[in-house]
């Protein structure tokens, strides 16, 4: 039933560019949408419960093995996932103007980002993304390890 | 729905302190509500005010959400050490 109507829909979009009533790029947008809706219902939910299921994201930093005794650090962060999302809302809020001053800040500590196009609905694809992230470093002096829990 | 931090643990410890500390911030929690209620008219006029200028959104919105980013320390966790020295602070 759900397929003949995505079947339908399809048929309609296509239709509709061949009489010229949209452009492609519409055509395609309204197709990803409609490919979209026919996704399974247990995909869709998957997916949320891998958005709720990364907690936090912990950076360890460890003495190596030829690391001084004396000297060696051993550093544990933990940040709820919470918070970084918090914290890019909080970033999104910016005005434009004021964004420009903090990237001219940033580019003079020699960080070229642009903090305006931090945007509150992309931090989900960057958090299920970061799921998969592990980094590794490791030298004489140090290890460090980032990921997600 | 996400709770604010109930408590800070800081920790400082080197070769001639050691120090601890358990911090109840959910002494805060009441103080802060009341702050809330009181600021908000004013904050929704100067949102008002301020509406057409780019000021006006982040003037309605700061609030709500650096009271989101409060609540959302809850789990943060800083361990630092190097042989006698150690610095911890912990939201819980």
């Amino acid at each position: 039933m759900e397929r003949s109507i995505m079947e339908n829909n399809t048929r309609q979009i296509l239709d509709m560019l061949a009489e010229g009533k949209i452009q492609v790029d519409e055509a395609e947008r309204l197709l990803s949408l409609v490919s979209t809706e026919g996704e399974p219902a247990d995909s869709r939910r998957s997916g949320e419960n891998n958005r709720s299921s990364a907690k936090y994201l912990r950076v360890c930093v460890e003495p190596g093995e030829d690391a001084d005794e004396d000297h060696a650090e051993r550093v544990n962060i933990r940040v709820p996932m919470a918070l970084i999302r918090a914290g890019v809302k909080l970033a999104s809020l910016i005005p434009r103007s004021s964004a420009d001053s903090v990237n001219e800040e940033l580019r003079k500590k020699g960080i070229n980002f642009d903090i305006g196009s931090l945007k509150a609905e992309d931090l989900d694809p960057l958090i299920d993304a970061l799921q998969d992230l592990e980094i590794d470093v490791k030298d004489g002096q140090h290890k460090v390890r980032v990921f997600v829990e | 729905m996400i709770w604010p931090p109930s408590i800070l643990r800081v920790e400082i410890k080197n070769e001639s302190h050691d120090f601890s500390l358990w911090l109840p911030l959910f002494v805060i929690w009441p103080f802060l509500l009341l702050a809330a209620v009181a600021m908000a008219p004013v904050v929704l006029a100067l949102a008002i005010v301020l509406w057409w200028t780019r000021w006006g959104r982040p003037m309605l919105y700061s609030g709500p959400m650096f009271f989101a980013v409060f609540c959302a320390l809850r789990g943060l966790e800083i361990d630092v050490q190097q042989r006698n020295q150690r610095v911890h602070l912990s939201f819980r």
